[in-house]
């Protein structure tokens, strides 16, 4: 199945030099899909990325001494349209990377020590099991924690399910998207998902918050981006950075750091008093507009001039720019929102304002997402845990529809909740805590108190250093998981499946699940030998096979569903009042302002800066700052300050300076001054997933600083218990603090 | 090749995509990234640019090769010999778009404009990656190519014009 385009006879492109001739060069006659060219001795699986959460599906090539050679995109995939982003390109690094994790750990004498044994798995397991055991009859197994991230954590929650406990958790629920999670089921009854159903291909305007679409990757949205461009969308920026999308962008608005609400408001304000909201989609679609449109009488664009420091022709230009564009206008959720402890309410003013432009479920808005169900795999069912997290919570965080994990770590701390409800016992898959959440102090603390930590990784990681027994997981390209099925445009499933035989005695999370669930008497939920069976099971129950799937990698369904509403449709949302809710009733029940209000945040003292951070478009959290391929294109974190400053402080690019934030907390290393006119002079920027201090991470050890170490405070959302991160302000210290 | 400034994140998939399919050493590239910014905050502007040689027509690389293996071969591709080199370095110092870097095995090497692929009808490894899709690659020559399309239609510029070096790489602007 090749495919033939029409391409070039490359010809002679060099025009002085005699000899060419086009004739000699009819060998480049077709173009062929990159996927579908094996050369002879290469041979490919099928995988999905778990390099970031966006899980684009690709192919793994490999040659006949199963040596892993490069790893592409599957061109049938909505999620990367067959083109990986450089982390996926680079995702052959993870499994070469020579610091991987390679055996069993258990810790030698006491805890914080950092001394580790070898060990076999079967003495590993029984460590665990019997301490889980333990924990189990004297407290109750609702008193350890499953805490993951990626699709390990897939696995160990339905060993965690079969034990006994309700106390699940990821990080990406409270330190990342949690706020729109929230905000958006409360609008519009649904969370936008992952990826996203936004339509960004067919916009016309697409508006970002503090999302720096191209410096985080996520690969279908800035692939689609490019395509909206080319297609002449008009993009607005608001960011206090220049970020790289701000410089696409046909407005950008250095807006002063926390005062988007602002912003967000006086644009509802400005749709609202000069008629260029969808009144029809309004009236078909909503409730609580007249509320609304009182509620925001007085927040002028004048009135927010004063906070944002936005000039009011900017702020009622790009108004009516996303009213001309409208339905095909996308105010973008954005994905880490949690910022100021207002979040929610923030990410609620960005529904409302999609929401009176009528673009969800329309084209170039929100299109509407369909799904396929994957048929569970018939296990036992377990039993329903006595109490969880929410029960010690007392009806605080009132709408967490997931654990907080930072309510996990509080609950951890001796004296901080009754005994009988703390938890004592830690299983980490595949994240790492001490770089992923804020507030350094309370992890160690918990750490201390717990009575048994496993950590589940393919890296020695910080995480893994604070650990009792780490167990070494194989990277992607090594094992089978979970079926991937995330609702887009077309429902469809992709599949993961091994190209090489596991690296040394690294093993896949759904063996050791099942092993470590059979050394604890649980080996009934996991009635397979090889986790393929389940998903050949699962795959003939679809009209699929693993067979099928092993060819084809990724499968799409048609829709049963339309993608946009139809003309005048008056769809039921799975909201309370079957409406999209301006209005929010239920917040008002809980006592949180029905509509959003604008809350003045904290300012930097005299001779501190904001702390803002971010991603680069090359890596992935801190999991990749070790990986060879991605090291190489960026081995550090640079800190952004703006010329001003720097001349203030005598500050000179490339100058390595250690961070003091202002509870006077240090950084462990210094980090590179970047002198750039693309920062305001009240905030400094970073990258985050740097400051690596564990030293068996060779190449990213003392490499930049790390963000997280400086984020000692953060702003809990009264709504659903995020951590707001960007509340934390540093200063310069030149001199090596040590 | 022609290169779409507006549409270039700077991700560095075409760097990472070119190590891996090139066998280029940890340390070393063929192609990069480049970021201009101009102006004073907030009036600014950004370029970003993914660069490599540039297969330039009147090419200093191959005049002043002592030994012929930089040479130009059909299609105008600039290509060194990596049996024929010596590892002068002659050329590194005559690129004006510091294109070469000296390989550890002691060769001079760059940018092949995957021509192993292309005479296998693929794109380079660069172009077939791209996110965003902002490289294209094809025939200067045929006016109905999408590369001499995009020339007509939109403003573009080269490199270092001012070195007469007539480079083939076309940024759009």
């Amino acid at each position: 199945m090749k495919t033939r385009r029409d391409f070039i006879k490359i010809s002679s492109l060099g025009l002085g030099v005699a000899t060419l001739s086009a004739s000699k060069l009819n060998l480049f006659e077709s173009l062929k899909s990159e996927e579908d060219h094996e050369t002879e001795k290469l041979f490919r699986q099928p995988t999905y990325c778990e390099i970031c959460f966006w899980k684009c599906a690709g192919w793994t090539y490999f040659n006949e001494k199963k040596k892993i050679i490069k790893v592409i995109g599957n061109d049938k995939d909505q999620h990367s349209n067959g083109r990986f982003c450089p982390r996926g390109t680079g995702g052959i690094g993870a499994y070469y990377d020579e610091d991987r994790l390679t055996k069993p750990l258990i810790r030698e004498g006491k805890a914080g020590s950092q001394t580790f044994r070898e060990a076999s798995w079967d003495e590993a397991f029984t460590v665990i099991a019997d301490k889980l055991k333990k924990i189990a009859a004297e407290s109750g197994p609702e008193n350890v924690a499953l805490i993951k991230h990626g699709s390990a954590g897939d696995h160990f929650k339905t060993l965690f399910q079969a034990y006994g406990t309700g106390n699940i958790s990821a990080p990406s629920y409270a330190q990342c998207r949690g706020p729109r999670v929230e905000s958006f089921k409360l609008t519009f009854g649904e969370d936008p998902g992952s990826p996203e159903q936004t339509d960004i291909r067919d916009t016309k305007c697409l508006v970002l918050i503090g999302s720096h679409l191209g410096e985080n990757m996520h690969n279908g949205q800035v692939q689609e981006m490019a395509m909206a461009i080319d297609k002449g969308a008009s993009i607005i920026t608001v960011d206090p950075r220049y970020s790289t999308v701000a410089s696409k962008s046909k407005f950008w608005l250095p807006i002063k750091p926390a005062t988007d609400m602002a912003l967000l408001l006086a644009w509802i304000n400005v749709l609202i008093e000069e008629e260029l909201y969808d009144k029809q989609y309004v009236e078909d679609n909503t409730i609580g507009f007249e509320k609304l449109r009182h509620h925001v009488k007085r927040m002028t664009p004048e009135w927010a001039y004063g906070i944002t420091t936005i000039k009011p022709d900017v702020i009622r230009k790009t108004a009516r720019e996303m009213a001309n564009a409208a339905p095909a206008v996308i105010v973008h959720p954005g994905r880490h929102v949690a910022w100021y402890g207002d979040d929610v309410q923030r990410s609620r003013a960005v529904g409302i304002l999609n929401a009176i432009l009528g673009s969800w479920g329309r084209k170039g808005g929100y299109f509407l997402r369909e799904g396929i169900s994957v048929p569970k795999f018939p296990i036992p069912k377990a039993n329903k845990p006595r109490w969880n997290w929410k029960t010690a919570l007392n009806g605080q965080f009132p709408l967490a529809s997931q654990s907080p994990t930072n309510v996990i770590v509080e609950q951890s701390i001796k004296g901080n909740v009754d005994e009988k409800y703390r938890i004592r016992g830690w299983f980490v898959a595949g994240t790492n805590l001490p770089l992923t959440l804020p507030e350094t102090d309370k992890f160690e603390k918990a750490v201390q108190d717990l009575d048994l930590f496993v950590a589940v990784d393919t890296m020695p990681m910080e995480v893994t250093g604070y650990a009792d027994v780490v167990l070494p997981e194989c990277t992607y390209l090594e094992r089978y998981d979970t079926i991937r099925s995330s609702p887009h445009r077309e429902p469809n499933i992709a599949v993961r499946v091994p190209a090489v035989e596991p690296l040394g005695d690294t093993k896949p999370a759904s063996w050791m699940a099942k092993e470590l669930a059979k050394k604890m008497g649980l080996g009934e939920f996991f009635p397979y030998e090889d986790y393929s069976e389940v998903l050949d099971w699962q795959l003939k129950k679809m009209g699929s096979s693993l067979d099928e799937m092993k060819r084809i990698g990724v499968k799409t369904f048609p829709r049963k569903t339309p993608i946009y509403f139809a003309e005048g449709e008056k769809y039921r949302f799975k909201t309370p009042s079957g409406k999209i809710e301006l209005y929010s009733e239920r917040m008002k029940q809980l006592g949180f302002s029905p509509l959003p209000e604008y809350t003045k945040h904290e300012e930097p003292p005299q001779g501190f800066y904001r702390l803002n951070y971010g991603r680069a478009p090359m890596h992935s959290f801190g999991r990749t700052s070790n990986n060879p391929n991605l090291t190489d294109l960026m081995s550090e974190n640079f800190l952004w300050v703006n010329p001003k400053v720097a001349s203030i402080w005598g500050l000179k690019s490339n100058q390595k300076v250690w961070l003091k934030n202002q509870d006077g907390i240090v950084s462990d290393f210094p980090i590179k001054v970047r002198i750039t006119e693309r920062i305001r002079w009240d905030s400094v920027y970073m990258v985050h997933g740097f400051g690596h201090n564990n030293k068996k991470l060779k190449r990213a050890f003392g490499n930049g600083a790390n963000d997280s170490q400086m984020i000692s405070k953060v702003l809990i959302d009264p709504i659903m218990g995020a951590t707001g991160m960007r509340v934390n302000f540093v200063t310069f210290l030149k001199n090596d603090p040590a | 090749m022609v290169i779409d400034t507006l549409k270039c994140v700077g991700c560095s998939d075409c760097v990472v995509a070119c190590q891996t399919e090139n066998n280029v050493p940890i340390g070393y590239c063929r192609d990069w990234v480049v970021e201009a910014v101009n102006g004073t905050y907030p009036q600014l502007e950004l370029e970003i640019r993914t660069e490599r040689c540039n297969h330039c027509e009147n090419s200093p690389c191959v005049r002043c090769c002592p030994t012929g293996a930089s040479h130009i071969v059909e299609g105008g591709v600039v290509l060194v010999t990596h049996d024929e080199c010596i590892g002068c370095g002659a050329c590194i110092e005559s690129c004006p778009y510091d294109a070469r870097y000296q390989h550890p095995e002691g060769y001079v090497d760059k940018c092949t404009f995957c021509l192993h692929r292309v005479k296998d009808g693929l794109l380079p490894a660069c172009v077939s990656v791209c996110p965003t899709r902002c490289m294209y690659f094809g025939d200067l020559e045929d006016p109905n190519s999408e590369v001499s399309k995009l020339l007509k239609k939109r403003d573009y510029k080269t490199l270092a014009p001012e070195a007469g070096t007539n480079p083939h790489i076309f940024y759009l602007i």
